[in-house]
């Protein structure tokens, strides 16, 4: 037989093919809950078990069908909050998505519950997800950019459509501006978690109730306080503690957090 | 009854301030006179007089700030141990002026507790007097005689001493010692759910002469209670109390918890008794009595099984069949629909259903109608007849039935919701001419129709378009961080601009630049000639080099260059040096080479290298 020139490589070759395929074939012993079996579960009537797997997949392979199914599932439990943020996070992920504006508006009909007091900024930036606004604003301003510093460093014959593209590039970028500041206000929104959560006067304990609110109440983080939390809901404006409040964007540590809620509510 | 322990005090009238109020309300008087008659005087013409004015100007003045007198009295004064009288303080002041203290210094051997306090306007003569009475229960287990020493409380900001008090507490009880007056509560029950109505008496027994004493300013104290003033009623009646049969004044209503749990309940009111030494004209006074506290016990309502309509309504209800104000209208006509629930618990009120949001048929919220005994029910009032009335207007014709209205109760015996939808009642509509306002809101109870019937949508499919909810990249500092790249990108393009631009506007920095750059090339091969032994070729890079070096500084070709272009570069003491005598040489050797008919001879000319090394650095050193 002809040695080629992989020949010495041949041993590595075959170890790193089966490396890279191990890598992406699931491991056959790990049972890993599939979206099939959530929608069996739901079907069923078993609710709990429809919850727990969508749940899982949503943190393993987030998608708008997989949060629709989790919230419909977690409302069928009976839980508001739940059902809400995974409804309100399918419109992150697919903004213009028809199923999850109607539950929302049915869970909130039903529940006697407001949507969030959306801020005109927010509004724009519910039309595109939010990867698509920074992108928007990213490409828009070095369009902008490259095409007032190319023609001077290319020696490019002077002609008027850098000038319109450079033009057309600001302008999409100041338009983007105020989507992707509602992008970063969107985070301050939240939901009250439990039921008859009292909103406290002070970030203590034992402050005393202004009001106590139902759990899928929306609220606006105004300022934080180590484990406290002041928010401003459409009745009145107090502290909670941070597990009593689920943010729709949890930040870092909150996800985490959030998700361990999640899965004992 | 024999008069009560009693001490009366007088405060002392500094100034005389009572006439001053009576003259301040002369002067009212007057000056609304006067501003009545000054208005005459104007218009010329006399007006009416203000009705209301003149029934404010009427009106006697009430009597406030002086002649404050502190009565203090026990109710009995005698008691048996373990037993309790009432310790009752009469300010003839206004409520709100007195400060009175949270505790009352008394012998340890009693036990007092607020019970009630309460103000009253007495009339005289001349005047209105207002009077507050504070009870207190006191208790004493104990056989002695006990004091109440006297104290000091605040009204109208003056001090006021309230007098000392005996209790005399005895082992056995005396024929001789008569029974307390006081207030009986009594409710129809005592478990009961949030926001049920319950009815309750306050029994105030005649006295051992029979006599009966109205009781006027009743009130019940407790937290989270609403009572119904509407439902008042009083009578007497005789009843077995305490062992015999006696004339009773009855005060009776209802009652709602707002709240959940145990809620004590109390119940006060002011009667008549005769004074111990009356002034003409005024042989008795108010006494204020209270009752015993009784404890209810208040559940809340059940927040599984509720049924459609549900307003509140808690008790045994029976709906009568409802009854039509027509049987055949036109669209657009309107018709009454009475509906009548019969209440087996006595409740008297009833929160009616919301219409429904229906097409087709215009509905207008009920309308209450006045309770009435059902026939048949006992006087005790339970068994009443509440009604109310819709009215709806059918928006289309070929309508053959009103609207079903969800309705439901509580019924607190069985606990559970009971249905009592209004059913639908038979009706022939025909077709009318229906106003435009009438079309227009049946085309919007269609469209309501259809926006409110809301259900769970159906779970998806497929996951459909993946994608992290939490994935901001603006809100990453990743993010800003990869607009380096292109900025890095753009400034080099700039910069490279701004370079070729120097480079075209200055030529000779690359000509110097290209030459240093052939330069060095050829003194490897110059070298490389020399290792080699290899003459001509050295001799060709030699020269090749110096044209090379010198180019730049004319500027010209480097093959347009002759040995005298070579030396014109160098300094006067090279041209005539040794250095010379080397260029010319090579020269001289290449020219020959080149342009002559035999080859040079040769040899002799590589041991110029070391030279010909330092000259080229000169000139590499200048370019």
């Amino acid at each position: 037989m002809k040695p080629t020139v992989f020949a010495p490589f041949r041993p590595w070759l075959v170890v790193v093919t089966m490396l890279g395929l191990s890598a992406l074939v699931p491991a056959a012993g790990a049972a890993a809950p599939t979206f099939a079996a959530g929608r069996e579960a739901y079907e069923r009537g078993n609710y709990e078990a429809a919850a727990a797997t969508y749940r899982q997949l949503a943190a393993d392979a987030p998608a708008a069908g997989t949060f629709l199914n989790w919230g419909n599932a977690a409302w069928q439990l009976g839980h508001t909050t739940e059902a809400l943020l995974a409804w309100e996070r399918v419109l992150l992920i697919s903004p213009h998505d028809a199923r999850a504006r109607h539950n929302l508006q049915f869970a909130r009909e039903t529940a006697q519950l407001e949507a969030p007091r959306w801020t005109w900024s927010e509004m724009a930036a519910a039309w595109l997800t939010a990867r698509t606004w920074a992108w928007i604003a990213c490409l828009s301003f070095w369009l902008a950019v490259s095409l007032a510093v190319l023609p001077l460093a290319l020696s490019w014959r002077k002609t008027s459509w850098p000038q319109a593209g450079m033009a057309l590039g600001l302008g999409v970028f100041l338009l983007s501006l105020p989507a992707n500041y509602g992008t970063w206000t969107r985070t301050k929104i939240g939901f009250i978690a439990h039921a008859d959560t009292a909103l406290r006067l002070t970030p203590t304990a034992d402050g005393e109730p202004v009001i106590r609110l139902a759990a899928g109440e929306p609220g606006r983080v105004l300022r934080t306080h180590s484990q406290y939390l002041l928010i401003e809901t459409r009745l009145a404006r107090g502290w909670v503690a941070r597990e009593e409040f689920r943010r729709l964007i949890a930040p870092g540590l909150e996800r985490q957090a959030d998700a361990a809620q999640a899965t004992s509510p | 009854m024999p008069p009560p322990d009693a001490s009366t005090v007088q405060l002392p009238q500094p100034g005389g301030a009572g006439r001053r109020i009576c003259r301040r309300a002369g002067l009212l008087g007057a000056i609304g006179a006067g501003l009545l008659a000054s208005t005459g005087v104007v218009t010329a013409q006399v007006p009416a007089p203000d009705p209301l004015l003149q029934l404010m100007l009427a009106q006697p003045p009430m009597e406030v700030g002086t002649n404050v007198t502190v009565t203090a009295e026990l109710d009995p004064p005698v008691i048996v141990a373990g037993g309790h009288s009432t310790y009752r303080v009469t300010i003839s002041a206004l409520d709100d002026s007195i400060r009175w203290p949270v505790d009352i210094l008394a012998p340890q051997e009693l036990t007092l507790r607020l019970s009630s306090r309460a103000q009253i306007l007495e009339p005289a003569p001349d005047r209105i007097r207002p009077f507050t009475m504070i009870n207190h229960l006191v208790a004493a287990t104990r056989v002695g005689t006990y004091t109440i020493p006297t104290f000091k409380v605040q009204v109208y900001g003056r001090s006021v001493a309230v007098p000392a008090v005996t209790l005399t507490v005895v082992a056995q009880p005396s024929a001789a010692l008569p029974p307390p007056q006081q207030l009986y509560l009594q409710l129809a029950e005592t478990n009961v759910y949030c926001g049920q109505a319950v009815d309750f008496q306050v029994l105030l027994p005649a006295a051992s002469n029979n006599l009966v004493q109205a009781l006027t300013q009743v009130q019940l104290n407790g937290d989270g209670l609403l009572v119904d003033q509407a439902t008042v009623r009083q009578r007497v009646q005789p009843l077995e109390f305490l062992g015999r049969l006696r004339p009773v004044y009855i005060y009776e209503s209802t009652l709602t918890p707002l709240v959940a749990g145990r809620l004590n309940v109390t119940a006060q009111g002011f009667t008549t008794a005769p004074r111990p030494d009356p002034p003409p004209g005024a042989s008795s006074r108010y006494v204020l009595l209270d009752s015993d506290a009784v404890t209810l016990q208040v559940e809340p309502l059940p927040r599984t099984g509720e049924l459609p309509g549900f307003t509140g309504a808690i008790g045994k209800f029976a709906a009568l069949p409802p009854r039509l104000s027509a049987d055949v209208i036109r669209v657009g006509d309107t018709v009454k629909m009475m509906v009548a629930f019969e209440s087996r618990t006595g409740a008297r009120r009833l929160v009616p259903p919301p219409p429904p949001a229906v097409t087709n048929w215009q509905i207008y919220p009920a309308v209450s109608e006045a309770s009435f005994p059902a026939p048949g029910a006992s006087p005790n009032l339970s068994g009443t007849i509440v009604a109310f009335s819709y009215t709806l207007i059918p928006l289309t014709h070929h309508l053959t039935e009103t609207p079903a209205i969800p309705f439901s109760s509580f019924d607190p015996e069985a606990k559970r919701y009971v249905d009592l939808t209004i059913l639908p009642q038979p009706i022939r509509v025909e077709a009318g001419a229906a106003s435009a306002e009438a079309q227009a809101l049946a085309q919007a109870a269609a469209a309501g129709r259809t926006e409110t019937g809301l259900q769970l949508g159906a779970v998806a499919a497929a996951p459909g378009r993946s994608g992290n909810p939490f994935a901001a990249p603006q809100l990453t500092r990743g993010f800003f961080g990869l607009q380096v790249l292109p900025f890095a990108v753009l400034a080099a393009l700039g910069y490279g601009a701004r370079r070729r631009r120097y480079l075209e506007r200055h030529p000779e920095v690359v000509r110097r630049r290209r030459a240093r750059r052939a330069l060095r090339h050829e003194r490897r091969i110059l070298r490389a000639a020399a290792q080699a032994n290899d003459e001509a070729r050295f001799v060709r890079s030699a020269v090749q080099a110096l044209r090379l070096a010198c180019a730049p500084h004319f500027p010209a070709a480097p093959h347009a260059l002759v040995s005298r272009d070579i030396l014109e570069v160098f300094d006067e003491a090279t041209r005539t040096g040794r250095a010379a005598e080397m260029v010319r040489a090579l020269f001289a050797q290449t020219d020959a080479a080149q342009f002559g008919t035999t080859p040079p001879p040769a040899g002799g000319l590589l041991h110029w290298q070391p030279e010909l090394q330092l000259l080229l650095d000169v000139l590499e050193a200048k370019l």
